[in-house]
């Protein structure tokens, strides 16, 4: 079932452009958005919300338009980007409020807001106003606003930004565990490995466009006309560099400390050839991989080395 | 299940009231609204005056055109601006909704903190305390400029507030304006229902003016949110 469905979306503020020309759609699961600052993460992610309706194209949720349609947000959960709320309010006010707003009966409201809390470990915390938190705390607050009327559609921009390394983790964990329990979530970051400890599926986005979408191994496959790294640490490097040094699939040999690092346009056959010349040197092979199974290389390559943050 | 409408504004009210109460607005306002107070025991003090609930009216009219403002136009525009109005409008609910929720929390602290001021002022500086008229006009005239304030400050979320008060400001001199231009002064209106002239003010067609102006502001204001995005 497509859960979101952007066709040819484009939206302008002005003559600024946030996302121009998006067609891109979302079956499920956890995929993250990822851009630099600035390049329509956030656009695309209020058009979901319903925030702001598309100046050109379509984009829908569950089949209608979250901007005009009610029931649509109804199953959306949304925690913005931006750090203010109402700090008057105690956070299990606030996530009562919220979940009141998004249809929680009245009796059912404060349970609600509690379990959410509890699910995002804010439980300690719930009676205390949001003004005294701190930048993991509120991120956490934002998370319970969101998830407290058990949306079907989750979208967190930006959830760790400014959030200390431990609690880093364990609000990664608590957005896996979302996953887990059958939840579609879209999760947006500037940061690649904020990303990468989420998810492998991702959407790059840069200058409002989708540059690519998928695995991030089938992402790999958009980007083959550039040379993919494989680094190979052994006892003699020299040895396999022998035995592939006339392969017709490495293009470049290089040596490093401990090791060897190859390049290739052809990551399978190459992978197929390693292993053979391996076997037939008779060396140890203590570590092999790719530095660029990593989203910061295929940002890099996707966006021609500029757009990493 | 998705909120009905009064539910929203409804919820909304009750959490901008909460707000009010625990933050410094509903302070200032209290301090702003004895200004009025201070004035007439002054008057008191210096000793019997005449009639001068004239005077103290028009002083209760810069009153008028502060408070309303400060609650509602300040709300307004800091949800939009601190962009707190996404956590609403992401909801299942009308975008209208949140105005209205706001209006019905903020504008009955604004009338009665109007309506106090003036009675107490009053009560102090003058030998006889104005006829209930005088309250009840002051009272629809509080009602209606937070309504205008609403509109203003959907339409001009960043300057809702200043420009509310520069426009009861003009309304000041809308007043002295030729009869058919005072119709739109709200200020007019209230010291026309407060103290008629000897020939008699229409008190209906006063009411029905002032309820015109505010809720075209209202609507305005009712209209544009409809598409405004966050």
């Amino acid at each position: 079932m497509t859960v979101v469905a952007a066709l040819g979306c484009s939206k302008w503020y002005g003559h600024v452009l946030g996302v121009s020309d998006v067609t891109w759609r979302l079956r499920g699961g956890i995929v993250g958005l990822l851009g630099p600052n600035g390049a329509g993460k956030s656009t695309l992610m209020k058009m979901m919300a319903g925030l702001l309706r598309p100046s050109r194209g379509s984009l829908t949720v569950f089949g209608g338009s979250p901007f005009d349609d009610v029931a649509v947000r109804r199953r959306i959960g949304y925690a913005p980007e931006h750090e203010k709320t109402w700090d008057e309010l105690s956070a299990l006010e606030l996530v009562i409020a919220m979940a009141r707003l998004a249809g929680v009966p009245a009796g059912r409201a404060r349970e609600a807001a509690e379990a959410a809390i509890a699910q995002v470990g804010m439980t300690d915390a719930m009676h205390r106003r949001v003004r005294g938190f701190s930048k993991g705390m509120r991120q956490r607050t934002k998370l319970a606003t969101a998830i407290a009327h058990d949306p079907d559609l989750l979208l967190f921009d930006e959830p760790l930004t400014g959030v200390d390394p431990v609690a880093r983790i364990d609000i990664v964990e608590r957005i896996r565990a979302l996953g887990a329990r059958g939840k579609t979530i879209v999760v947006s970051s500037h940061v690649l490995y904020e990303i990468e400890a989420l998810t492998s599926e991702i959407v790059v986005i840069y200058r409002g466009q989708v540059l690519a979408e998928g695995n991030i191994y089938e992402i790999r496959k958009l980007i083959d006309r550039h040379p993919h790294r494989i680094r190979i640490e052994c006892d003699r490097p020299r040895a396999v560099a022998a035995a592939l040094a006339t392969s017709e699939h490495v293009s470049r040999l290089v040596f490093e400390r401990g090791g060897l690092l190859l390049e290739t346009r052809d990551p399978d056959r190459c992978y197929d050839e390693i292993a053979a010349a391996v076997l037939a040197s008779g060396v140890t092979v203590s570590e092999l991989g790719s530095p660029d199974n990593n989203l910061g290389a295929v940002f890099d390559y996707l966006t021609g080395g500029g757009g990493r943050p | 299940m998705t909120p009905t409408a009064a539910g929203a504004v409804g919820t909304i009210a009750a959490i901008t009231l909460r707000r009010l109460l625990r933050g410094r607005t509903l302070w200032v306002a209290g301090v702003i609204a004895l200004v009025p107070v201070a004035f007439g025991a002054v008057l008191r003090s210096v000793g019997p005056q005449g009639d001068l609930a004239d005077e103290l009216l028009t002083f209760q009219m810069l009153v008028l055109a502060v408070l309303p403002p400060m609650f509602i136009a300040s709300s307004i525009g800091e949800e939009i601006e601190d962009r707190t109005i996404t956590y609403l409008w992401s909801r299942p609910i009308p975008r209208w909704a949140v105005v209205v929720g706001k209006l019905l929390a903020l504008a009955p602290p604004s009338v009665a903190l109007v309506v106090v001021s003036w009675h107490l002022g009053c009560s102090l500086g003058l030998e006889a305390v104005p006829p209930l008229r005088s309250h009840l006009a002051l009272a629809g005239a509080a009602a209606v400029v937070s309504a205008i304030a609403t509109g203003i400050a959907v339409l001009v979320p960043r300057h809702g507030m200043a420009l509310t008060i520069g426009y009861m400001l003009l309304d000041f001199w809308l007043g002295i304006m030729p009869a058919s231009i005072q119709n739109l002064s709200v200020l007019h209106h209230v010291l026309a229902i407060s103290f008629p002239p000897p020939e008699g003010s229409d008190v209906l067609t006063a009411a029905i003016w002032m309820a015109v102006v505010g809720g075209g502001w209202l609507g305005a204001g009712l209209w544009r949110i409809r598409g405004l995005e966050a």
